[in-house]
């Protein structure tokens, strides 16, 4: 009986340690850290395009309102986890800090632009849309540009 | 004539009825990340589906009796209660994935936040299960889900470079941005969401809900191999069209609007409402699949009576058993956890716990105390073998695979 309690404890804590595992990601050294932030930026992009490209269905209305809704605020609120996630490690060395802020930089620029963009799908403002594809569009390419620019 | 209709709606059920959650997040995420790379895992889990399907339909046609109805009298309590838990709880988990992604696919729909749609579906689907009829219940979502055939007409419409996309299928490999523990954490997820256990308890447990004798076993084995194909090519059109419209510009999928959105982009509104309603009855049709298979595995291995085809109050455990099922999936819902993250790790579980379904299935299948003439032929036993030793290295490889990638990032 202690046996199989024993096995039960055992499970329940493989159980925790695997959802930990999946969801830590310390910076150990500068090559980590660029690993982070690359990881960080490809996130990024990901979302700033998925939002350009509802825009895109909805300005041509080939998706629903409720669609566009839906898909550009799922976008919004992923970069916060991101932005959370990069913003909570600490760059390892003082040589990591310019990339630090400039990926920090990028992340709240792409935040702003889907905060931007749900506004503007919500307020059915086909003008601030058009902006907002615009802006979703060129983030999304600097994005990837800095992402492949690291080592 | 008869015979014709009860064979083409058995085949159209299927085809509507294979793609779940876990077929529509794990093809969907696949195909943009991997491209068409990874699609002959779903040819590989398709032809193993089909596999045991047929052997679990045989056995409740012949026996008259559920596969794991037979498992704990032919392998003993201990295997019983093992494969009992193991199965459970994967299908537990899927039923919370699958109720998650119908209200996601009502907020679609609506807009409304998807936390309030999900005690409204876990009620809908638990007053499904109670009242409507087995087989209506199986006919109005398989067939409500042929709508994801859209899928098919948008790959199409999108004109994608089919050479470029059957290069990728033909000659897989690993995208310059990903890893290989990455690629086959995700063939694992993959085969995982292709054989998800599910589906055989539903599958075998289904046929002695409708009566099948041995005069069925050419209508059931025409809705596994005609069908469940067919359906796995809805699943291949899916992660195309993610291929398509994701893999060249990096997106990764992680919600069901954007797995949808590649229809509404090729094919506009119109397009659209097919995939939502697809998303619908996909989704609907599993959670009632899933809920009633864990009332089936419980009932079954207490050998208390079950089944939709006795009325509810001469399966007054049963009927308990799929009630409480739902509250918890619906209580592990509200916890806010997000039923695509659910639905990801679902698939996994599901692919370590396939040892424990699909090996019991092939003893059953071999025994002629049960199986008479009927028993396994040399084809179904080698591909049975064959398939077991892929789901014992899947199953054991599935852990350190998610430790390693941090569950596929």
């Amino acid at each position: 009986m202690i046996t199989s309690a024993r096995h039960a404890v055992a499970a329940a804590a493989l159980a925790c340690g695997l959802a930990v595992g999946g969801c830590v990601a310390p910076a150990l050294d500068s090559g980590a850290f660029t690993h982070n932030a690359i990881e960080a930026l490809g996130a990024a992009s990901s979302e700033a395009r998925t939002g350009a490209l509802a825009l895109q269905g909805k300005l041509g209305n080939r998706l629903t309102q409720p669609y566009v809704d839906t898909v550009v605020t799922a976008s919004e609120k992923s970069l916060g986890p991101i932005q959370d996630s990069f913003g909570s490690v600490d760059a390892p060395s003082s040589s990591d800090d310019a990339l630090r802020d400039e990926v920090t930089s990028l992340l709240a620029e792409a935040q702003d632009a889907l905060t931007a963009a749900r506004i503007a799908v919500r307020r059915h403002d086909e003008g601030a849309m058009r902006d907002s594809l615009v802006k979703l569009g060129a983030l999304a390419d600097r994005l990837t540009q800095k992402s492949d620019s690291l080592p | 004539m008869k015979k014709f209709f009860a064979l083409a709606l058995g085949i159209l059920t299927a085809i509507g009825g294979f793609v779940d959650i876990g077929d529509l997040v794990t093809n969907g995420l696949v195909g943009s990340r991997f491209g068409m790379s990874l699609a002959w895992v779903v040819v590989v889990g398709i032809i193993g589906i089909c596999v045991f399907a047929e052997m679990s339909g045989r056995v409740a046609a012949v026996s008259g009796r559920a596969t794991f109805d037979l498992v704990r009298e032919r392998l003993g309590p201990r295997m019983g209660l093992a494969n009992l838990v193991a199965s459970m709880a994967v299908t537990l988990l899927t039923y919370a994935a699958e109720i998650g992604g119908v209200a996601l696919a009502l907020q679609l729909a609506t807009d409304v936040n998807p936390y309030l749609w999900m005690p409204v579906v876990g009620a809908a689907v638990w007053l499904v299960l109670w009242r409507v009829k087995f087989a209506v219940l199986e006919n109005a979502f398989g067939l409500a889900g042929l709508a994801l055939i859209v899928f098919a007409v948008a790959l199409w419409k999108l004109g994608p470079d089919w050479s470029q996309l059957w290069q990728q299928a033909a000659h897989p490999s690993v995208p310059r941005d990903e890893s290989h523990a990455t690629y086959w954490y995700y063939a694992v997820a993959l085969f995982g969401a292709a054989l998800t256990p599910y589906e055989v308890f539903f599958f075998s447990s289904g046929g002695v809900e409708e009566k099948w004798t041995t005069k069925d076993l050419g209508t059931m084995r025409g809705n596994v191999f005609v069908g469940f194909p067919l359906g796995g090519m809805l699943s291949l059109a899916i992660a195309g069209t993610a291929a398509v419209v994701y893999f060249p510009r990096h997106v990764q999928v992680e919600t069901l609007g954007q797995i949808g959105l590649p229809v509404g982009l090729a094919l506009g509104q119109l397009g659209l409402a097919f995939a939502l309603i697809g998303f619908f009855a996909a989704t609907f049709g599993a959670a009632c699949e899933t809920g009633l298979s864990v009332g089936y595995s419980i009932a079954q291995y207490f050998g208390w009576q079950w089944g939709k085809y006795v009325r509810p109050l001469r399966a007054a455990r049963f009927h308990t058993v799929v009630l409480l099922s739902t509250v918890v999936a619906v209580g592990l819902l509200l916890t806010t956890v997000d039923p695509i993250i659910l639905t990801e790790y679902s698939v996994v579980f599901s692919a370590v716990a396939l040892p424990l379904t699909y090996f019991p299935i092939l003893v059953v299948a071999n025994d002629r105390t049960y199986m008479g003439r009927h028993v396994n032929g040399r084809l179904a036993n080698g591909l049975g073998s064959v398939y077991l030793v892929v789901i014992v290295a899947v199953a054991a490889a599935a852990i350190p695979l998610m430790l390693v990638t941090r569950a596929g990032q």
